[in-house]
């Protein structure tokens, strides 16, 4: 008995691994995405971010005539041209300009009486360059705002400090590795979960459906190995891909991780990536349900289809089943709690985030860890049903 | 060494409604005896088949190999067969020796038993230089072959063939014609069905006619031309079917 599920185990790995997709999705995709969207996006927007900063804006001032040294100080903040238009909104929407500040015509007169001017900056937020240009702006007009206060202050022999009582400072007291966890708790319980499910689906679509479209399901079945171990030998393949994608992600992270802290810790000024060995070892745990119980119902869903493609779009909408609970880890204010802890996909999705900003509620730990083995159970008692039926084996 | 009782296949087809596939088929096939059965497509040749190989179960009916009632005891009746169809398919990524091997140990030997008896498979069907070679990247004729080879590679004393020339070219044919004679040689028990009549005359001791699920007639090619009074095999056939069938 065991011999033959070895057997058939051994070969449908063999099988497997020669084939790309597999590969591409149990191997490649595993190991790069974390590296990727930890460090290299991050990294690529804050490069892409510094460019467009550093670049010179352009910018319009109407009736800048009226706000005498104003233009000087915007010259020589160095990071903002002024173009001369005559329609400043069109202007931006064109992208001739990147913002307009607008100063009424009697700007001086108004000063002189002491009345409150406003003075609107015009912008396109859809646009970042626009969005730092106004920025620029507004802290140039801050500080022109400023040294009028302080000429008038002046003036009547007072103190600057008179019109600056308090200056409001906030500090963020959580730490660069508390940031850290907080965004990677977010996004790693989905990421992993789909990891999983993409690292099965492959597999589980060709050791099915595939062998069906080529005629090998039909060879396979007569030879002399009893139905339920032919089953045990493909789910057991289905479920290492699962497991070796997840796992090979967990372990890029922790080298993701371990090469940030390493490297001064730091991905930002304010974000430092930090996971526990037992935060890890939540994760690891967790995983081998879920990995069985996602191989079992793709195996069960391929195994209806007649053909690879007909089996890719039954598994999509499945995909979507599983998307859509997992990125409950995204939505902030949701704890797990008893009734979470039963639901498939939420569960798993929510307890890995906890162990990743290191809560661990063993209660909930252990009913969701029971519970997906119970599915999965279940799921795997189905997908051997399915494997003995006529019908599921030979459609016409 | 074949055998069915009355068996009968039932199919619920979401279009047709209930199809009768097989319908009471009785036959017994000896040791060292080709038994051809011949029928148009969809008379239920490949039904019958798959009942004897244990693929599907017969609704009502009782069907042996070796005297083994593959209902019952399907493993070990399998362990005896061996089963070739027109599209029973190889694993591609696997090679050639590594397919045939495979179905060795599928069949309980060993490691080094297996190898030996692969080696010797392919050097009898000239497929030794193809050993290592992808079955996906081998020709329909050597693909042929390793189909042989796997199915051989037990030595089975039953042989089920479900139209085992189909889409393949006169050469890949006479492959497994040669094997078929051979085999027979050997004592085995053959069936092997066809839609192809001269075919089934030039290779089978004994024909039946299967028609629309029904066995309507049984015997040699030389009894059957007699009983029809027919000068070939295919006028005989469309005696016993029926001449308004045998138009389409
Ligand atoms: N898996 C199946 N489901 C439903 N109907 C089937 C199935 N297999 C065969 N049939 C039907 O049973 C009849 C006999 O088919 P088959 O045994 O394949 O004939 P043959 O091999 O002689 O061409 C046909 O009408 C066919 O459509
Ligand atoms: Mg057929």
């Amino acid at each position: 008995m065991l011999r033959n599920i070895k057997l058939v185990y051994r070969k449908e790995i063999l099988d497997i691994i020669r084939d790309r997709r597999t590969v591409i999705s149990m191997i490649v995709i595993p190991i790069l995405i974390f590296p990727l969207i930890t460090v290299g996006l991050p990294t690529l927007m804050m490069s892409m971010m510094t460019k467009t900063k550093g670049e010179l804006q352009k910018v319009a001032i109407v009736n800048g005539a009226a706000a005498p040294g104003l233009e000087e100080a915007i010259e020589s903040s160095g990071k903002l041209q002024i173009v001369n238009t005559d329609s400043v909104e069109s202007a931006i929407l064109d992208e001739e300009i990147d913002a307009a500040i607008v100063f009424p015509s009697d700007l001086q007169a108004r000063l002189d009486v002491f009345d409150t001017i406003s003075v609107p900056i015009l912008f396109d937020e859809t646009e970042n360059k626009s969005e730092f240009a106004m920025q620029k702006l507004r802290n140039v007009v801050t500080d022109y705002r400023k040294g009028i206060i302080e000429s008038r202050l002046a003036v009547r022999g007072l103190q600057t400090n008179l019109a600056e009582p308090f200056q409001v400072e906030i500090r963020n007291v959580a730490s660069k590795e508390k940031m850290g966890s907080f965004m990677v708790s977010m996004f790693l319980p989905y990421i992993i979960l789909i990891l999983s499910l993409t690292g099965a689906m492959y597999t589980a679509m060709d050791l099915t459906a595939g062998e069906k479209e080529r005629g090998t399901m039909e060879t396979i079945l007569v030879s002399p190995i009893p139905r339920w171990q032919l089953a045990t030998g493909k789910f057991l393949t289905i479920f290492t891909t699962s497991v070796i994608a997840t796992m090979l992600a967990i372990v890029s992270m922790t080298a993701t991780v371990a090469y940030s802290v390493s490297s001064g810790g730091a991905l930002s000024d304010d974000i430092a990536l930090k996971i526990t060995p037992a935060a890890v070892a939540v994760i690891v745990l967790m995983m081998i349900p879920t990995a069985s119980l996602f191989s079992a119902i793709l195996m069960s869903i391929s195994l209806a289809a007649k053909t690879y493609k007909e089996a890719q779009s039954y598994t999509s909408p499945f995909m979507m089943v599983v998307i859509l609970p997992s990125m409950v880890s995204i939505i902030p204010g949701i704890e797990l709690n008893l009734i979470l802890s039963v639901i498939p996909f939420v569960n798993i999705s929510l307890c890995l985030k906890e162990a990743i900003l290191g809560n661990f509620s063993p209660l909930h730990i252990a009913i969701i860890f029971a519970s997906t083995a119970v599915y999965a159970a279940i799921a795997i008692f189905v997908a051997h049903r399915l494997f003995e039926r006529e019908s599921v084996l030979f459609s016409n | 060494m074949i055998e069915t009782r009355n068996i009968t296949k039932v199919f619920g087809d979401k279009k047709r409604g209930q199809v009768i596939a097989v319908n009471n088929v009785s036959f017994k096939v000896m040791a060292g005896e080709i038994f051809g059965l011949l029928g148009l497509n969809g008379a239920g040749k490949t039904t019958t088949l798959r009942i004897l190989a244990a693929l599907m179960k017969p609704n009502s009916g009782q069907a042996f190999l070796c005297g083994i009632d593959v209902v019952g005891e399907p493993e070990k009746a399998k362990a005896r067969l061996g089963f070739l169809t027109g599209s029973t398919g190889l694993y591609g990524r696997l090679k050639a020796r590594e397919m045939i091997e495979y179905f060795g140990k599928l069949h309980g030997l060993d490691s080094k038993e297996a190898s030996v008896r692969a080696g010797r498979l392919m050097e009898i069907l000239d497929l030794s230089e193809f050993a290592e070679t992808r079955c996906d990247k081998l020709s329909t004729g050597n693909k042929q072959k390793v189909s042989v080879a796997r199915t051989m590679i037990p030595d089975p004393e039953v042989l089920i063939l479900d139209e085992p020339t189909i889409g393949l070219d006169v050469i890949a044919s006479r492959t497994v014609v040669q094997f078929i004679n051979s085999e027979k040689g050997r004592g085995k028990a053959i069936i092997f069905s066809t839609h192809v009549m001269h075919e089934a005359e030039k290779l089978c001791d004994r024909i039946g006619v299967i028609h629309r699920g029904n066995l309507i007639a049984i015997g040699t090619p030389a009894e059957l031309k007699e009983r029809t009074a027919a000068a070939d095999m295919d006028d005989a056939f469309v005696e016993l079917v029926g001449h308004d069938v045998a138009q389409h």
